[in-house]
């Protein structure tokens, strides 16, 4: 009895020290001590930190038998027979329980006994691609940022090189003084593994950057994706050098900030002249293009004046009669319309428009749009397209 | 150029203009306004005419023509066809073109393989998760021909699909339907638009001369439109040169989908429903602007100023549209006579001769009478109808189907004679103008209450290969949009997470809540709180869209039949049940339109007793001489079962003092009609001790009577607490028997015709606003014309008051005198089984389930209270259905076992006797859940020593030729027995039911302070008590204001309590979903009445009774 309990003690003393190592390397760790290796993770799950079984049968009496992950129809059958514990289950003659619910109940009347000694299992955890940094001392200028990305991003290569992988994102994120942070993602038009390419991206993003505080901190997340090989269909073409192209625009991007730099796109919308920026799409398959389409636009092409002129107008009898702005102002020849539109009735924000198209007596023509009791020129059409 | 709409009367053109293509909310997310409100609009903006062509369908045309002879608009009947590449509409110009219509739409329909009527809008939270994936993306316009344009493929839309709703019609098949109709070349939905949009004008010309073959060269109009959106005057040319070239006449349209511009919000939603998607995601599927609404003849004429002709042929064309629903042509079918008779002199002789059945001897009365009804009936050309529903009693009679006629036919001596009712009308003094009258010239109403189930199916099929599936159809049900499903449907479109929309249907799901909880209150419960950007607008749209038409579903049991093919009075399309057809118009429609309708109406009471009548002839245990000889007449033809049976009801005592004793006990838990905690509530108060006074209960405790401030008067005036007073002294003939109190139409009409001199003709008008449910402006203008009548008479404004009053009340809900009579028939009936023929009356109502107020759990528990032993399920003694043994115990059957198929029940009860458990699963082989499920209940105990040696006995796999099998079955059980709680879980998740003890007796010892409900009567009034229980059923009548009424059942009985209107807000969840509960408050005694008025409410724990019998709740 003394030398059972002197060994409790024993690993106990064991057990408290490797959790207080943990502890200093900020891990936290509850450590089961049993006879083999499921014992001791069921032992685990249950210490406050440190767990030592030395009885197993007095241990495994009290745990449910849902803990240690029956099959559910196996779990099903064994409450339905008042069995809910290990304890109980462990009472049940083996071969007739075998007999019964077959192997499974036979593995997990074994687990109830305490269990048989096994070969551990080598759970390899998900490989990351991610490098941080911290300096000693708050950073001035781009420089050592950049040495310390390069170093960064040789690091990640090779790991991504010993995977077979190739980068097709980016996240740069630099820790600030005051506890902020700056993020910027990438994603790399051709994805790769290239050094050059890689920091060519963070290069030009860093040199039109400045930041109101300064970096403490570095960290870099590379998204891997497979190397793809695609043969391109017979009239399918890619761009020269998309990674070259993406720098071109991350180039613009730190002229002209990130809101204006992208492909305009349509909104899906009848409000009139919506639209907004998207990053421009490297990978996007030929279905996804269609669906994007845009719908045709009929009749002249309009130059929208943007922000539209605001007009005074003067109604005969409903119908535009003159206009007055600082683009054009005088008797209108003609009018057409009422064009209505409206929408997002549902919003606070919701809108309406009533368009009129108007001939100048000079033979301009131009498009008119009434919002609310506002008046606006809203664009030219060009009649040289006639 | 356009010429803007003026918004003043800035130019007096007040040219005509009559709108033929619009569509009501009846095309089933495609319009977003009910017809009344079309009609009433178009009245108020001065079209004299409206054409409405719904999709696929004349849905509404009944209800526009009642409401535009309101409105003084002639309402004009077409629908939208769908064929493969496009809506065609068309209008019906005369009649031959109305039943061309109608074949045409059925055939289309009917040739669908499916089932469902019209498109059902997604349901469920999951339906909110699904749609995000398949939003449409990038798609740039609602309009299919848009999209089919823009992506070059052939244009179909997604309702030119076959579906269970109906398949496409066929261009082939239109020359045969054509003759009558005129067709438009439709919308940018309709076929010639879309070849316009694809730029295939030849394609254009194609369809349109498709068109004119088909419906000839003087019936195609080209349709154009002008919603004020460009690109659309493109269109417009194209399509006037496309009238050019084929010297059509153009036709000037808004193709209206909603009445108001206000409206619109309502079809984008709808829109969104349509397309699986929500507001945020839809882009331009949704309406560009708010144009598509009702447009006047001045509008329109400005609208198409540069067309006058094409605003001018509107005109035109609806001179040509001669076709009106008054012209239907239906006939009721002829019945067929032997050689020498007429239909009426065939009646005379089968009346008189089932009346020497029925009364033995022919008084003078009786026969005054019957001559009276046969004079009337043969007048009026109604003897046919009489003729078919006896045939149908008496092929229920053949089949061994107990029937019983209920509705106004109870007051016929006809009908009683005939068999179809089981009530004398002259004995009760019912009526007979209540039923038929000179001045009436809609057909009388029939109803026929048939057992529910199989025996009805029966009936109806019987009805289907009669008149054939072309010549009978069951009437519509109109779903409409109601509390939960509107604001699911908004809460998607709005784009509310489903939790939210989950949330507001868990949390209101069991009733509007309109008495204290306001919707902007219900939507903050559900977490969109007064300032989220969107509660305005589902607030708003949940206005709208209540009360819309959601889908289309079948009448309970109403069936139409005619004479010749029914498909050309109406369409017929396929119902959800198979082997049914269903109508396009629900049964105020065909009651509008004179189609006769007759009622096959299912009462799971009339399958139960039926079934107990069976079990007593079985037993031998059927009314005996000494029972019946107090009573009425026994049954004529004793030998037949069937008539035994069906003599039953008129057979048994009426004056059985042991019956009114438990009704005035409020014992009548499982007894048909007053069972409900409100009657049970009344019955001490009631002390009901003849069968008048059943028939009085049966009818007071409705929301007509209880709203119309009728229940506490007459109880008072019963109790001798108030004095018997009338309106008028004149009517106290017939008010005398109800003390005063007018508690039934009858009643009500005999006021009417008394106190305000309403005419034969104005108080059939009176009668059908309290039968018509859907009108309440209906109701409105009658009552108008009664208080009108009687201030003219002279009448005390106060008694004005009290008569408008009693009458408005009977508009919500009130019964006639004679359907009172017909259920309280079978309600006595039901609780004198349930005195005299205990085992039998419980044995057929479990057999039933699920039916009635209460729960299998606790009927069996009522039936042990009243001393009836319940005996478990066995597969040694049970068969299938719950029978009754030689002590007259109740064996449960098989089939209470969930999950156990027929099939399985039947092998167990053929396979039977059972030598030992290893016998039993040899020779049944039943699968390893069934016979674990029936291991747990404990119907394999008589197999093996107990629940726990059954479950682990047949875990072993057996063999037929195994030695060992016996050696294996005495080995030491390792498992120990259940106890009490564990059998009553299992028998609550086996079976629904258990015969053990009750939860709460298995509880009792650790409540020590907790009330029993059969202790209640001996607590003083006003103590304060804590009752607890198992919640069986939970209420909150529309006519309580709020309160809410909650039944705890226990070991010894049912304790009721009532929570107010504030306590329950905030107890919902708790209430709502805890299935045991515990309720403290003040004990109330009053006339034998006990409840408990809730202060404080808390859950009851039962931890080891994870599964619970199903309560009644908010029905």
């Amino acid at each position: 009895m003394r030398t059972r309990a002197s060994a409790r003690r024993a690993w106990s003393r064991w057990g408290g020290a490797s959790v207080e190592r943990l502890a200093a390397l900020h891990l936290r760790a509850r450590i089961g001590v049993a006879a083999n290796a499921d014992l001791a993770l069921l032992a685990a799950r249950r210490a406050e930190p440190v767990l030592v079984v030395q009885n197993a049968a007095t241990f495994l009496a009290d745990i449910a038998i849902a803990e240690v992950d029956p099959p559910p129809q196996l779990l099903a059958v064994l409450c339905d027979w008042g069995i809910g514990h290990l304890g109980q289950l462990a009472q049940v003659p083996r071969a007739a329980l075998i007999d019964r619910l077959g192997p499974a109940a036979g593995e997990l009347w074994q687990r109830a006994m305490g269990g048989q000694p096994r070969l551990l299992r080598l759970v390899r955890p998900v490989e990351e691609f991610v490098e941080s940094f911290e300096f000693e001392h708050e950073i001035e200028t781009a420089e050592p940022l950049l040495f310390v990305l390069r170093r960064m991003l040789e690091q990640i290569s090779l790991r991504l090189a010993g995977a077979w992988r190739v980068a097709a994102r980016m996240t740069l994120t630099l820790l600030l003084e005051m506890h902020d942070c700056h993020e910027r993602a990438f994603t790399i038009p051709a994805p790769t593994a290239d050094i050059e390419v890689l920091f060519r991206i963070l290069h030009t993003h860093l040199d039109g950057l400045t930041l109101e505080q300064r970096p403490t901190g570095v960290r870099l997340v590379i998204e891997p994706v497979r190397a793809e090989h695609r043969q391109l269909r017979l009239f399918e073409s890619l761009l020269r050098d998309a990674n070259r192209f993406g720098e071109t625009l991350a180039r613009l991007v730190a002229l002209v900030g990130p809101e204006r730099v992208g492909v305009p796109e349509l909104e899906d919308t009848h409000r009139p002249d919506r639209h907004r920026v998207v990053e421009p799409r490297f990978h996007t398959t030929a279905r996804e293009e269609k669906c994007d389409a845009p719908e045709l636009a009929i009749g002249l092409p309009l130059r929208r004046y943007r922000p539209a002129f605001p007009a005074q107008v003067h109604l005969v009898r409903h119908v535009p009669a003159f206009v007055f702005s600082e683009k054009i102002h005088g008797e209108i020849r003609e009018a057409a319309g009422p064009y209505r539109l409206s929408g997002q009735w549902w919003e606070r924000e919701q809108w309406s428009a009533e368009e009129w198209d108007i001939e100048m007596p000079d033979g301009g023509l131009f498009r008119l749009s009434k919002q609310g009791d506002s008046w606006f020129v809203e664009g030219d059409y060009d009649v040289a397209a006639v | 150029m356009l010429v803007a709409e003026g918004r003043g009367a800035l130019d007096p053109i007040m040219t005509r203009f009559v709108e033929l293509h619009a569509r009501s909310a009846f095309s089933f997310l495609r319009g977003a306004s009910q017809p009344e409100r079309l009609a009433e609009r178009a009245a108020q903006i001065g079209l004299p005419a409206l054409a409405l062509c719904d999709r696929d369908g004349v849905y509404a045309a009944p209800r526009l023509r009642t409401a535009g002879k309101e409105h003084g608009i002639c309402a004009i009947v077409g629908a939208e066809l769908t064929f493969e590449d496009g809506a065609v509409p068309v209008l019906a110009a005369t009649h031959r073109g109305y039943r061309n219509l109608c074949a045409l739409i059925t055939r289309a329909k009917l040739r669908a393989p499916g089932s469902t009527c019209v498109p059902r809008v997604g349901r469920g939270v999951l339906a909110a998760t699904d749609f995000r994936s398949r939003a449409p993306r990038g798609v740039h316009s609602g309009e299919d021909a848009a999209t089919s344009a823009r992506d070059g493929r052939p244009p179909r839309s997604s309702a030119a699909r076959p579906t269970k709703a109906g398949t496409p019609v066929q261009w082939n098949e239109l020359p045969e339907f054509a003759d009558g109709l005129i067709a438009l070349t439709g919308d940018k939905d309709g076929p010639v638009r879309r070849c316009l949009a694809r730029e295939d004008f030849a394609g254009a010309r194609a369809c349109v001369g498709r068109l004119r073959a088909a419906f000839g060269d003087d019936n195609v109009y080209v349709e154009v439109q002008r919603h004020l959106r460009r690109g659309e005057e493109l269109e417009i040319e194209r399509l006037v040169q496309l009238a050019r070239a084929e010297r059509l006449p153009l036709l000037a349209s808004n193709g209206p989908l909603h009445a108001t511009r206000e409206e619109r919000a309502v079809l984008d939603v709808f829109t969104c429903a349509r397309h699986h998607t929500h507001l945020d995601a839809a882009g331009r599927l949704l309406s560009a602007n708010d144009e598509r609404h009702l447009k006047s003849p001045a509008q329109m004429a400005r609208l198409f100023a540069d067309l006058p002709e094409a605003v001018e042929n509107t005109v035109r064309l609806a001179g040509r549209l001669t076709f009106s629903l008054e012209e239907l042509g239906y006939q009721f079918p002829r019945y067929e006579v032997p050689a020498g008779e007429s239909m009426d002199t065939f009646l005379r002789k089968m009346t008189m001769a089932g009346a020497r059945d029925r009364y033995g001897h022919l008084t003078p009365r009786v026969l005054a009478q019957l001559e009276h009804e046969l004079a009337l009936i043969g007048r009026l050309g109604f003897s046919g109808y009489f003729l078919i529903v006896w045939d149908l009693v008496n092929f229920c009679t053949a089949q061994g189907i107990l029937v019983q006629g209920r509705g106004s036919a109870a007051n016929s001596a006809v009908c009683y004679s005939l068999g179809i009712t089981a009530c004398d009308p002259i004995a009760c003094d019912l009526l007979f103008e209540r039923f038929l009258s000179e001045g009436r010239t809609t057909w009388p109403d029939i109803d026929l209450d048939l057992p529910s189930g199989d025996r009805r199916e029966r009936v109806i099929q019987e009805v289907y290969r009669r008149y054939g599936p072309r010549g009978a159809a069951m009437t519509a049900n109109v779903i409409t949009f109601r509390g939960r499903s509107a604001m699911r449907e908004i809460g998607k479109a709005l784009n509310f997470s489903p939790d939210t929309i989950g949330r507001f249907s868990s949390l209101f799901g069991s009733g509007d809540y309109p008495h204290t909880l306001e919707l902007d209150a219900q939507l903050r419960e559900a977490g969109i709180p007064p300032e989220h950007p969107r509660t305005a607008a589902a607030v708003a749209l949940y206005q709208k869209i209540y009360g819309l038409p959601r889908h289309l579903g079948q009448h309970s049991g109403g069936m139409i039949v005619c004479q010749g093919m029914l498909d050309t009075v109406m369409p017929l399309e396929h119902a959800a049940m198979p082997g049914r057809v269903v109508a396009q118009w629900d049964k105020d429609d065909c009651a509008d339109l004179g189609i006769i309708k007759v009622d096959l109406l299912g009462l799971g009471m009339m399958a139960a007793m039926q079934d107990a009548i069976d079990l007593c002839q079985q037993r031998g245990t059927g009314i005996s001489a000494c029972e019946s000889a107090a009573g009425f007449q026994p049954a004529v033809h004793n030998s037949h079962r069937l008539e035994a049976c069906a003599t039953f009801l008129a057979a048994i005592p009426k004056d059985d003092a042991a019956t009114y004793d438990m009704m005035c006990a409020a014992e009548t838990i499982g007894v048909f009609q007053i069972e409900s905690r409100a009657q049970m509530a009344t019955l001490p108060r009631m002390k009901p001790r003849c069968f008048y006074d059943v028939v009085i209960e049966v009818a007071i405790i409705r929301p007509g009577p209880i709203q119309g401030d009728m229940l506490h008067p007459f109880l008072a005036r019963r109790a001798g607490r108030e004095p018997v007073t009338y309106f008028d002294e004149r009517l106290k003939p017939g008010l005398a028997r109800t003390l005063g109190v007018p508690l039934f139409q009858e009643q009500l009409l005999k006021i009417a015709m008394v106190m305000a001199d309403f005419s034969g003709s104005e108080a059939e008008e009176l009668r059908r606003a309290l039968s018509f449910h859907r009108s309440q402006e209906r109701m409105e203008k009658v009552c108008v014309k009664l208080r009108a009548g009687m201030e003219r008479k002279g009448v005390a404004s106060a008694v004005i008051d009290q008569i408008t009053k009693a009458v408005q009340s009977f508009a919500v809900y009130g019964f006639p005198e004679s359907h009172a009579i017909s259920f309280a028939l079978i309600a006595y009936a039901s609780a004198w089984m349930k005195v005299h023929r205990a085992p039998e009356f419980f044995a057929s109502l479990l057999n039933n389930q699920p039916m009635g107020f209460y729960s299998s759990a606790t009927l069996v528990k009522d039936a042990k209270r009243r001393g009836v032993q319940v005996r478990p399920v066995s597969v040694i003694e049970s068969d299938w259905r719950c029978t009754i043994g030689a002590d007259d115990s109740i064996r449960l059957g098989l089939c209470v076992v969930r999950g156990l198929k027929q099939e399985h029940g039947e092998r167990i009860v053929a396979a039977r006797p059972f030598a030992s458990l290893a016998d039993f699963q040899l020779r049944t082989q039943l699968p390893k859940a069934t016979q674990r499920t029936l291991a747990k209940l404990g119907a394999l105990n008589g197999l093996a020593a107990h629940r726990r040696d059954a479950q682990w006995k047949i875990e072993v796999t057996r063999e037929p030729d195994d030695l060992f099998a016996q050696a294996e079955d005495d080995a030491a059980l390792p498992l120990r027995a259940m106890d009490a709680v564990e059998r009553a879980q299992a028998d609550y998740s086996g079976a629904g039911i258990t015969t053990g003890p009750h939860p709460m007796a298995l509880l009792r010892a650790r409540l020590p302070d907790i009330w029993r409900a059969a202790d209640l009567a001996r607590a003083r009034n006003g103590l304060r008590v804590r009752i607890g229980g198992h919640v069986i059923c939970r209420q909150r009548p529309g006519t309580a204001k709020g309160f809410v009424f909650v039944s705890l059942e226990d070991e010894t009985g049912v304790a009721n309590a009532i929570l107010e209107p504030a306590l329950f807000e905030k107890t919902r969840l708790l209430v709502t979903e805890e299935p045991f509960l515990i309720i403290e408050g003040p004990v109330q005694h009053s006339e034998g009445v006990i409840h408990v008025k809730a202060r404080r409410i808390e859950p009851l724990f039962v931890r080891e009774l994870s599964a619970t019998p199903a309560s009644h709740d908010f029905h």
